[in-house]
């Protein structure tokens, strides 16, 4: 294997190409493909990840590429790309804005269950637009996502995974993992995305049992029925894991008349504005609604 | 630059050889024949290391990644193995290339990240519409029967992914020790990823593990692939 560097806190990194000093704090992150710490610099905190060559220009690819969605990134902004130098070898690294908060499994502890619902939805609000910009997340773990603020906005921290759609998704675990499933293929398409958060939403629920299902969906589904939190959104769920879902804001107003105790309304004639209204009406009374429940 | 093919040998065992010629001498002969040798050695025990440095001799000669997982870990790693294999034989061509144009000591890490970001992101097309050759040599030693059920589902899932590639893929499976040789073919090259795992043998096959003559055996398939592409031209 590659021999990493492995910076210890107070070591201060020079970029090769800059001459930007960093100064490490702590660790923050462990991949497979690279190591995250924490680091201070003129511009003040910054996330700062060396991985090999490959992967770190990939990666910069990708989080520019997100910044051209939309104003807001929906994973961390790009700072720049540069390479340490130790004892004549190199190593790459890159530097990212720093995003703090829970993952998403160590916000739902000593929260209720429903809350991962309220997740759930804001996961769609993030996959909405990655998907429309033709990508997918593919690495839909808890571990990979960051409640940002107190509006419970999910912002990505690992962009390893990020795929174009219609090639077959980069990085995956095998829990979140449609194939692994064997419920499909491992194509980059909004259909996975959409299958790995409904596993990952009944797996903030149901850790364990969903664990020992892993690789037949219809455990899963029984799963989902029994349990009295994941059945409140049970036709929702299962449509996701038969990937019948392909278009996260489609998944998102389902899961709301879901979740409000409304039926799925059979589509009426109705003038596209006014019925668009009514779902951010729908959507605020449900989020309102789940947020005095738990409270 | 336009999608070639790329050809892999991925050698699964648990142990080292013990019989036959250098597995590094025959990795190190694959290499030159454009073959990448990558090599995963799943062990009960991963303190316990003997053996283990074969397991990364064989792949640094081949120029390939070499990984010591548990069985249970084995899907995940076949895969990002392959593919991160992939991703290095593109590389070095363009390392190649690179020392070609400019001088002895350039490589892809030489150079600015900015130029680097555009070089991974061709990279990364190419290696999605590259056709792929995967032979996968399996060690079919009495040490090996409790792995084997883990063996058969990560072909089945590494399939799978190749499968979801723009590219075509083809596979072919061999194992070792063979009844009568040193290696056998299972199943001749086929792009059903199916057939890869459907059809792979449960009954180990004895004590010795002549990995090299395996592998030099194994890769055979390849110079026969050649030849016949030669013919039908």
């Amino acid at each position: 294997m590659k021999k990493r560097y492995e910076p210890i806190p107070g070591d201060v990194i020079r970029g090769k190409w800059t001459g930007h000093m960093w100064r490490v704090e702590r660790e923050i992150g462990r991949g497979a493909n690279g190591i995250v710490y924490l680091v201070t610099g003129a511009i003040g905190q910054a996330a700062l990840k060396f991985a090999d060559s490959a992967s770190v220009a990939s990666e910069t690819n990708t989080l520019k590429s997100l910044e051209r969605v939309r104003g807001t990134s929906p994973g961390p902004f790009f700072i720049e790309a540069d390479d340490a130098e130790k004892e004549g070898r190199i190593y790459p690294f890159y530097i990212m804005e720093y995003i703090s908060g829970p993952m998403l499994h160590t916000f739902m502890i000593n929260k209720k269950k429903e809350w991962a619902f309220v997740l759930l939805i804001r996961l769609l609000d993030f996959l909405g637009p990655l998907h429309q910009a033709s990508k997918i997340m593919g690495d839909l773990k808890p571990e990979n996502f960051i409640v940002a603020d107190s509006s419970h906005k999910i912002r990505a921290v690992d962009m390893g995974g990020i795929t174009k759609q219609g090639r077959s998704v980069k990085e995956y675990t095998s829990l979140y993992d449609r194939a692994a499933w064997q419920a499909g293929t491992r194509k980059a398409e909004p259909s996975y995305d959409l299958f790995a958060v409904a596993v990952l939403t009944a797996a903030l629920v149901e850790k364990k049992r969903t664990q020992e299902a892993l690789g037949d969906v219809e455990k899963l589904a029984g799963i989902i029925d029994s349990s009295p939190v994941l059945c409140l959104a049970g036709p929702v769920l299962k449509k996701a894991i038969r990937s019948e879902y392909h278009d996260a804001q489609l998944m998102k107003k389902d899961l709301l008349y879901c979740i409000t105790g409304k039926k799925t309304p059979t589509r009426k004639r109705k003038p596209k504005k006014s019925s668009k209204k009514w779902v951010v009406f729908a959507g605020a009374f449900a989020i309102i609604f789940v947020m005095f429940l738990l409270h | 630059m336009k999608a070639g093919t790329i050809k892999q040998l991925l050698l699964l065992t648990d142990g080292c050889s013990n019989t036959g010629e250098d597995p590094v001498m025959m990795a190190a002969f694959a290499r030159r024949r454009g073959i990448t040798v990558n090599v995963i050695g799943i062990v009960d025990d991963i303190q316990n290391g003997a053996g283990l440095e074969e397991i990364n001799a064989i792949a640094t000669a081949g120029g390939g990644e070499s990984r010591i997982v548990k069985a249970a870990s084995l899907s995940e790693t076949v895969v990002n193995v392959t593919r991160q294999a992939m991703t290095g034989t593109i590389y070095s061509i363009i390392n190649e290339e690179l020392r070609g144009i400019l001088n002895k000591e350039t490589t892809v890490e030489s150079l600015p990240p900015e130029t680097r970001s555009e070089i991974a992101e061709k990279v990364e097309d190419i290696s999605e519409e590259a056709a792929l050759e995967l032979l996968v040599l399996t060690d079919m030693s009495a040490s090996m029967k409790l792995k084997l059920p883990a063996v058969k589902e990560a072909l089945y899932d590494l399939a799978v992914t190749m499968q979801s590639r723009i590219g075509p893929s083809s596979f072919s499976l061999w194992t070792f020790p063979g009844k009568y040789s040193a290696a056998e073919e299972r199943i001749g090259w086929t792009s059903d990823s199916k057939k890869l795992a459907d059809s792979f043998p449960h009954l180990v096959s004895g004590g010795i593990t002549p990995t090299g003559p395996a592998i030099r055996q194994s890769l055979s398939s390849f110079l026969e692939m050649d030849e016949y592409d030669e013919k039908t031209i």
